[in-house]
C-alpha cells in the first residue's frame, strides 16, 4: 500500500490519543474511604470479562477512528505494484515499453497486452504524479522526455512495433541517463510479457546493469508490469526462405514457409494460409499434426518480366496479430563474387573451390584470385566475400577494405604463408587493431575445444546439426593480438576463428592456414566449405537490391525510405521498427519481426527475481483487457472504517437499559 | 425532663419536643417490671377486660363476677390486660464503615442521633433503656434501666463511641439474643454491611426469644447512586485492602449487587417480622422516627 500524501502519516501517533488519555484518566485517580466494599467485591466478581472487552473494545473503535481518519486523509493507493512503500511524488519516472509482437498478443480481451499496460499505467501514474517523465521504448532503447504523462502515453513511439525488445539495453539506457541527469528519487516502471528474447536474462550485461543501479545514491525503485500469460491458440507464420526460379516454364518463386503454434491433443488444426504476391491471392489449407509446420518449397509462378518483387504470406487473425503475416521479396540472385587474396595459390586452392561453388544452378559463382601486390580495391566491387591469404593489408589497402565492410562485405584473414615460413617480419602490419604476431607449430595435432553453434559462420545447420569443427585437426597456427570474438577455441585458448566487431558487415580471422601441411581444414572441408558459403551469402545478402532484415536491426538510414507495403499509420521514423516493405533508391527492403519474437518461452518469476536481486523491486501480473486499474484509491474503505469504528464505539457506550428499579431511586422516598 | 445539664450533638430539644406527643409502643407483649404502657403477656388491673376464667379454689373472692354467675350458674373471674414497662435496647454499630458519610453527617453521627433519641424518648414514657455499642464484638453494654439519670450515663457512652474496625454483627446479635433474658424491644442501628444469610439467622435468634426487633438499616447517598466519575482507589473503612475501580465501568455491576443484597434484605425482614426502616443520610432523622413511632402506634392501636 502506498499513499499519495505520506506525509500525513506523520500524524498516526495521535491514533494513540485515546489510550494516552486512559492512562491520565487512570493516573489521575482519587482514593476513597469506602464502607459499602462487600458490593464492590460482588461487582468486582460479576461479568468481569465482558466489562474488561467492551473497555478495550471501546478503547480499540477510538484508536480505530482515528487511524482510519488519519489513514483516509493520506490518500491511500490500493496496489500490489506499490507495495508498502511510503509514496509520494517521484522526481522523475522513467516508463519501459516493451513494444515488441509479442505484445500485440490479446488473451481473451479486445485489448492487446500493450494497450492495456499502457492505459494500466496511465491510470496508475496519472494517480501517483511525478515532475519528469521520460520514456524508454524497446525500438529505440534511449530516454526521451516527455512534457506530461499524457503525452508519453499518446505518442507514436508507444504504438505497437515489429522489433524484438532488448531489456537489458534498456535498462542500460535508463542506468546511463541517471548517471549523466543525476534525478531525485526515481522511478522505473516496466511494461512487458517477459518474453525470454526480450529479456536476455543469460546476457552478462545484466550484473552490470543491477551493480549501476545500486551505486546511485537517490533512490531508483523498479515496478514490473508483467503480462506473462500466453495464448496457446495463437499461430505464427514466416517465411524461412525465398528464391526465385527462371524456369523453361517461366519464372517463378519459391517459398519455404514456416508455421508455428499449438494444436489440440490428438488433433490436427487446418489453417488456411493466404500468398499474396504481385496483387495475386492464392489460399492454401494446412494442416498441422504438430506444434511445427514447414511449407518447403511451394512454388508460386510469376510473370517472366518481373525482375523482383515482394509479397507477403498471412494466416487468419487469432490472438495476435503481429505475428499473422510476414513479408518477402524476391530479386535475381546477386553474382556470387569472391576475391581471393593470396600469397600462395597452390595452398589456397581449397578455398578458390569452396567459394567457387553456386547453391543452385540459377546461380552464378565466380572467384578472381589476386596476388597481393596486384591487389586493386575497384575488385571489392560486385565482391561478396574477400579472402585474404597474404599479409595483412597495408593501411591504404585497409581503409579500402573497411569501406568494403561497411557496405556489408564479408572478410576472411588467413596466415600468410610467408608466417609459417618463419618470417616473424609480416607479422607487424594489422587490420582494426589486430596481426599475427607469430606463428606457432605443434608437434601433436590441436583440436578444437569449442565453438559457437548458435551463431555466425560456425552455427548449425538448419536441421539442428552442428558442423564437424571438432574433427578438424591443426598442425600449425598463427597467435593472434587485438580485440576480438572467439567463434572457435583450439586447445590452449588461442582462437582458430575470431570475428572482429563491426558494425556492419564482417571480418574474420582464421588462426590455422587451409594448406594440407598446417591443419585438415581443406582435407575434412565441410566447415571450410560451409563457412565460406555462409559469409559469401551474407556478404550478397548486403550487397543484393533486395535486402531482408529484422525489425530494429537496420544499421542503414530509413530516411530515403518509401513504404511499399505494411502498415499505413506508421511514421517515416519508424519504418526500420515496423513490418513491411520498403524502398530506397535502388533497393527493395523486407522487414520483419526477429526470428526470436515467435519463441514463447517466458522468464520465470525466480530469474526475474534474480535479475533485480539487491534492488527496489516490485512486480504485478497482469492480463490484457483487464480493466481492473492496478493503482487505485482505497480512501473510502479507510472513512468507512472510521465510521463503523464510530457506531461501535457509541454502541460500546450505550448504558445498558435498567430492567428494575435501581436501588437508589427505590430509597428516594 | 432535665436529664443533662449540657447539650449532646446529637439531641435536638425541639425535635425531642415534637416526637414526644407519639407514644413508642411496642409490637410485642412486653414483660415488664412495674406498670407501664405495652401490653403484658400476663393478666393485671388494667381498665382494659382480657377474659373470662372459671374460678378455681384459692382466687380472690373479690374479683369473681356476680352478674356472669347469676346468668349461667357458673363462678368466673374476670381479668384485665396487664401494662407493664418495655426494656428498649438500642443496638449501635460502631465498625468502620459506619463512620462513612457524604451529607455532612456520618452514619453512626445519624445512629446516634436516632439512638439516643429513642432512648429519650423511652424513659420518657416509663420504659427501661439499654445499650449496646458493636463492631468486632460488644464494645459498650449498658443494662436497661428506667431511671431518667440512666439515661445521662447512655448518652455518655454514646458520646464517646467511635466508629472502627471490623463488623462482626452477626456473631454480636446471636450473642444479645442470648444474654438480653426478658422481652426486649431490639432496635439496631446499622448499615448492615453482612451478608443476608447471616442475618436471617440474627433476626430468627432474636425473634426465637420473644425480642420485638426493629432494625434502621443506614445507607449513605453515595453508597446508594455510585455516581463517581474518576478512576478511584477505594480503601476500606474496616480495614480490609483497597480496590481500584473505574467506576463507570463497575456502577451498574456495583447497583446490580446492591439490589440483589437489598431485595434479599427485604425477603429476610418480612419473613422473620423485623421493623425494618430503610434510611438514607439524607432524609431528616426527625421524619424517619415520626414515621417509626406513628407506624408503631398505628399497629398498637389497631389490636
Amino acid at each position: 500500500m502506498s499513499f499519495l500524501q505520506s506525509w500525513l502519516l506523520l500524524g498516526l501517533p495521535l491514533a494513540l490519543l485515546p489510550i494516552i488519555i486512559h492512562l491520565i484518566n487512570q493516573w489521575r485517580f482519587q482514593t476513597k474511604h469506602w464502607g459499602a466494599m462487600m458490593f464492590l467485591l460482588a461487582a468486582n466478581r460479576m461479568d468481569r470479562g465482558y466489562a474488561k472487552i467492551r473497555q478495550w473494545l471501546i478503547l480499540a473503535m477510538r484508536v480505530l477512528a482515528i487511524a482510519g481518519l488519519i489513514f483516509a486523509i493520506s490518500r491511500p493507493l490500493a496496489s500490489g505494484l506499490l507495495g508498502w512503500s511510503s509514496g509520494g511524488k517521484p522526481d522523475t519516472t522513467i516508463i519501459l515499453i516493451d513494444r515488441s509482437p509479442s505484445m500485440q498478443e490479446r488473451s481473451a480481451g479486445t485489448e492487446t497486452k500493450l494497450a492495456t499496460g499502457l492505459r494500466q499505467m496511465g491510470s496508475a501514474l496519472g494517480t501517483l504524479g511525478s515532475d519528469r517523465w521520460l520514456l524508454v521504448e524497446s525500438g529505440l532503447s534511449k530516454p526521451r522526455e516527455f512534457a506530461s504523462l499524457e503525452s508519453l502515453i499518446d505518442s507514436p513511439e508507444t504504438s505497437a512495433a515489429s522489433s524484438t525488445a532488448d531489456l537489458p539495453k534498456m535498462l542500460q539506457a535508463t542506468a546511463e541517463y541517471l548517471q549523466t541527469n543525476r534525478p531525485g528519487p526515481t522511478e522505473v516502471w516496466i511494461c512487458s510479457d517477459l518474453r525470454a528474447s526480450d529479456w536476455k536474462a543469460d546476457a552478462g550485461g545484466w550484473n552490470a546493469i543491477r551493480d549501476a543501479f545500486q551505486q546511485f545514491p537517490q533512490s531508483v525503485r523498479f515496478s514490473l508490469l508483467a503480462y506473462p500469460s500466453e495464448d496457446s491458440s495463437n499461430i505464427a507464420v514466416r517465411v524461412s526462405d525465398v528464391r526465385k526460379l527462371k524456369t523453361p516454364e517461366g519464372n517463378s518463386v519459391q517459398l519455404s514457409i514456416h508455421v508455428n503454434g499449438d494444436v489440440p491433443i490428438d488433433g490436427k488444426r487446418t489453417v488456411a494460409l493466404q500468398i499474396e504476391l504481385d496483387g495475386a491471392r492464392t489460399e492454401l489449407a494446412i494442416e498441422m499434426v504438430g506444434r511445427q509446420y514447414d511449407l518447403r518449397n511451394h512454388i508460386v509462378p510469376i510473370g517472366s518480366a518481373v525482375q523482383r518483387g515482394w509479397g507477403r504470406v498471412s494466416i487468419p487473425a487469432d490472438a495476435n496479430n503481429a505475428d499473422n503475416e510476414f513479408y518477402f521479396i524476391f530479386d535475381d540472385a546477386p553474382p556470387r563474387k569472391t576475391v581471393l587474396v593470396t600469397d600462395a595459390p597452390p595452398a589456397t586452392r581449397a578455398l578458390e573451390i569452396a567459394a567457387g561453388i553456386a547453391p543452385d544452378a540459377n546461380t552464378t559463382a565466380t572467384v578472381e584470385v589476386t596476388a597481393p601486390e596486384q591487389f586493386d580495391s575497384l575488385a571489392l566491387d560486385g565482391a561478396s566475400l574477400l579472402l585474404w591469404h597474404a599479409p595483412l593489408p597495408s593501411s591504404q589497402l585497409a581503409g579500402a577494405i573497411s569501406e568494403y565492410v561497411q557496405r556489408g562485405g564479408q572478410v576472411i584473414f588467413f596466415p600468410p604463408d610467408s608466417l609459417a615460413s618463419g618470417m616473424t617480419q609480416v607479422a607487424g602490419s594489422a587490420y582494426a587493431g589486430v596481426r599475427w604476431t607469430k606463428w606457432e607449430s605443434h608437434d601433436d595435432k590441436l583440436m578444437v575445444e569449442n565453438w559457437r553453434s548458435d551463431q555466425d559462420l560456425l552455427a548449425a545447420t538448419r536441421s539442428g546439426a552442428a558442423l564437424p569443427v571438432g574433427q578438424l585437426s591443426i598442425l600449425g597456427h598463427a597467435k593472434l593480438e587485438g580485440e576480438v570474438s572467439k567463434l572457435a577455441t583450439l586447445t590452449g585458448g588461442d582462437p582458430l576463428i575470431a570475428r572482429i566487431p563491426t558494425d556492419k558487415g564482417g571480418v574474420y580471422f582464421c588462426s590455422a592456414s587451409p594448406s594440407a601441411t598446417n591443419s585438415t581444414l581443406a582435407t575434412n572441408g565441410v566447415v571450410l566449405f560451409a563457412a565460406i558459403q555462409r559469409a559469401i551469402e551474407r556478404g550478397s545478402a548486403a550487397l543484393g537490391n533486395a535486402i531482408w532484415r529484422a525489425a530494429g536491426e537496420i544499421e542503414d538510414s530509413t530516411e530515403s525510405w518509401r513504404r511499399v507495403a505494411g502498415g499505413n499509420e506508421t511514421f517515416s521514423t519508424e519504418f526500420g521498427f515496423q513490418s513491411g516493405i520498403y524502398e530506397s533508391t535502388d533497393r527493395l527492403w523486407a522487414v520483419n519481426r526477429p526470428l526470436g519474437e515467435d519463441e514463447v518461452t517466458i522468464v520465470g518469476a525466480t530469474e526475474v527475481e534474480r535479475l533485480f536481486d539487491g534492488l527496489d523491486f516490485t512486480r504485478v501480473d497482469d492480463e490484457a483487457g483487464n480493466l481492473t486499474s492496478i493503482v487505485r484509491e482505497v480512501w473510502r474503505a479507510f472513512l468507512i472504517t472510521m465510521i463503523v469504528a464510530m457506531l461501535v464505539e457509541a454502541v460500546l457506550c450505550l448504558p445498558r437499559r435498567a430492567t428494575r428499579q435501581s436501588p437508589s431511586k427505590s430509597l428516594a422516598g | 425532663m432535665a436529664v443533662s445539664e449540657r447539650q449532646r450533638a446529637f439531641l435536638d430539644p425541639l425535635v425531642l419536643a415534637r416526637l414526644a406527643a407519639i407514644p413508642l409502643a411496642s409490637r410485642r407483649p412486653m414483660l415488664g417490671q412495674v406498670s407501664g404502657r405495652h401490653t403484658s403477656p400476663h393478666r393485671g388491673a388494667s381498665v382494659e377486660f382480657a377474659e373470662y376464667r372459671k374460678y378455681v379454689p384459692g382466687d380472690d373472692l373479690r374479683r369473681l363476677d356476680w352478674r356472669a354467675y347469676g346468668r349461667s350458674d357458673r363462678f368466673y373471674v374476670k381479668e384485665f390486660e396487664a401494662d407493664t414497662n418495655l426494656r428498649l435496647l438500642a443496638v449501635v454499630d460502631t465498625s468502620g464503615s459506619m463512620k462513612f458519610g457524604s451529607v455532612g453527617l456520618s452514619k453512626f453521627q445519624y445512629a446516634q442521633r436516632l439512638a439516643a433519641s429513642l432512648a429519650y424518648l423511652a424513659v420518657q414514657q416509663g420504659d427501661a433503656v439499654g445499650l449496646a455499642c458493636v463492631s468486632a464484638g460488644i464494645v459498650h453494654s449498658i443494662p436497661t434501666r428506667r431511671n431518667p439519670a440512666h439515661l445521662t450515663t447512655l448518652f455518655d457512652v454514646l458520646e464517646r463511641a467511635t466508629p472502627g474496625g471490623p463488623t462482626q454483627l452477626a456473631s454480636v446479635l446471636h450473642e444479645l439474643a442470648e444474654t438480653v433474658r426478658q422481652r426486649a424491644l431490639i432496635v439496631i442501628f446499622s448499615d448492615l454491611f453482612i451478608e443476608p444469610a447471616e442475618l436471617r439467622s440474627c433476626f430468627e435468634h432474636l425473634r426465637f426469644r420473644k425480642h420485638d426487633v426493629a432494625v434502621f438499616h443506614l445507607l449513605d447517598p453515595e453508597e446508594l447512586a455510585f455516581d463517581f466519575q474518576r478512576p478511584t482507589r477505594f480503601v476500606d473503612m474496616e480495614g480490609g485492602s483497597s480496590i481500584f475501580v473505574e467506576p463507570s465501568e463497575i456502577a451498574q455491576r456495583y447497583q446490580r449487587a446492591l439490589e440483589t443484597y437489598l431485595v434479599e434484605l427485604n425477603r429476610i425482614v418480612l419473613e422473620t417480622a423485623v421493623d425494618y426502616r430503610r434510611v438514607s443520610l439524607s432524609q431528616p432523622y426527625e421524619t424517619v422516627l415520626t414515621d417509626f413511632l406513628v407506624n408503631r402506634a398505628m399497629i398498637r392501636s389497631r389490636r
